[in-house]
């Protein structure tokens, strides 16, 4: 009885540093993500890009290629979104309208962001 | 002693299993990954955005940071063979903008520099609406480890470069049969200097392709050329598909073979 319970002392204590180590100290090493769970922030500045290149090279296919792998449905909402943000975070107009122009390509507009789409 | 033993076999049975657990069963999960964590198409999608975006704001700290998010060992090996597949694909933008990425980086092959030796010719230029002038430029800050971001919005503008051509030479070439109809485009300035990086587009009843002049020095910096179709006819523009200098181009039947064409074209006087 006695060595039974030694052991399951020692199985216990064995559970919790294997969990300890699985979890904490050695976790599984994540190497080829979905950009889907890329971390909000990185979205952002995919999006950032995205309105950036799309200013540079008026292909929106290209730029729907590369918006669609962030996970939204709706990359024009997608696109939208981060030009209403830009507009909060008080960015300058000329990088809204970038966004805003990416937006409206894809189909998405609204009227604060309309604005920023007209010289 | 025994007690010890049987102590210890438990222990490492229990880490076996509580690390199947959290390995296996119930590992980590991911949902704040980094673009250095993505798969390695989208490693290529983000290098092209950074280059665009590069190529659009000339914001270098911002770039530079964009970059190094992907943590790649050998980036200057991912941005040439990048290129070198953007330029196959016919991604002439995407080329252009890579090249000045890697200028930047001071990494150069011979194709990229056809690319920085010619100016950038967009076909429409937007002026951007400048709606409340601001003193102060407000970059959202970049994720992570992201040092402080000029905000040199410093587009340059691409004007509208109206040039227009003419042919100075037009030759037909009789070649054999088994050799492949061409036609052969060497772009030369006003005063008979070849003039690499121009896009030569060809077009064809139903289609389009187009190359850049200079891609194969060893004949002519100038020169570039395409391969013919033998039932097609094909029109010949430079810098866009709509600007027609040479029409009606056919390998038609000759006495050693097919025709091929060769085209010498300079700018118009101005």
């Amino acid at each position: 009885m006695r060595k039974l319970f030694v052991v399951l002392i020692g199985l216990v204590i064995g559970i919790g540093l294997g969990l300890f180590a699985g979890w904490g100290l050695i976790p599984v090493n994540y190497t080829e993500t979905s950009p889907a769970v890329l971390r909000q922030d990185w979205k952002d500045e995919a999006v950032w890009m995205a309105a950036q290149a799309f200013a540079y090279d008026h292909d929106l296919e290209a730029a729907t290629n590369r918006l669609s792998p962030l996970g939204s449905n709706d990359v024009g909402r997608l696109a939208l979104d981060r030009a209403e943000r830009a507009i909060d975070q008080q960015w300058a107009a000329p990088q809204i309208t970038s966004l805003a122009r990416l937006a409206a390509a894809l189909g998405a507009r609204s009227a604060r962001v309309d604005p920023y789409l007209t010289p | 002693m025994i007690r010890r033993y049987l102590f210890l076999l438990g222990m490492a049975v229990g880490i076996g299993l509580g690390l199947a657990y959290a390995w296996v069963i119930d590992p980590v999960k991911l949902t704040e990954s980094s673009p250095a964590n993505t798969i390695g198409t989208y490693k290529r999608v983000w290098l092209i955005m950074a280059a665009e975006a590069y190529a659009q704001d000339g914001d270098w700290d911002r770039t530079r940071d964009r970059i190094d998010s992907l943590r790649d060992p050998n980036l200057n090996q991912t941005i040439v063979a990048l290129f070198d597949e953007s330029l196959n694909q016919g991604q002439n933008s995407a080329a252009r903008a890579l090249a000045r990425l890697a200028d930047r980086l001071d990494i150069h092959t011979a194709g990229m520099l056809v690319y920085l030796a010619t100016p950038i010719v967009t076909p429409e230029t937007e002026p951007l609406p400048v709606l409340t002038p601001s003193p102060t430029v407000a970059f959202s800050p970049l994720p992570t480890p992201a040092p402080t971001l000029k905000a040199a919005l410093t587009s340059t503008p691409t004007p509208l470069l109206a040039t227009t051509y003419q042919v100075i030479r037009r030759e037909p070439i009789c070649r054999a049969e088994s050799i492949t109809p061409q036609i052969q485009v060497t772009i030369q300035d006003m005063i008979g200097r070849a003039l690499p990086g121009k896009e030569v587009w060809i077009t064809w009843e139903g289609g389009a392709d187009r190359f850049v002049t200079g891609l194969k020095p060893e004949i002519d910096p100038g020169y570039g050329d395409f391969d013919m179709a033998l039932d097609q006819t094909y029109n010949v523009s430079i810098d866009k598909p709509t600007s027609i200098i040479v029409a009606g181009l056919h390998a038609d039947v000759c006495t050693d073979g097919r025709l091929s064409w060769r085209l010498v074209i300079r700018p118009n006087s101005p």
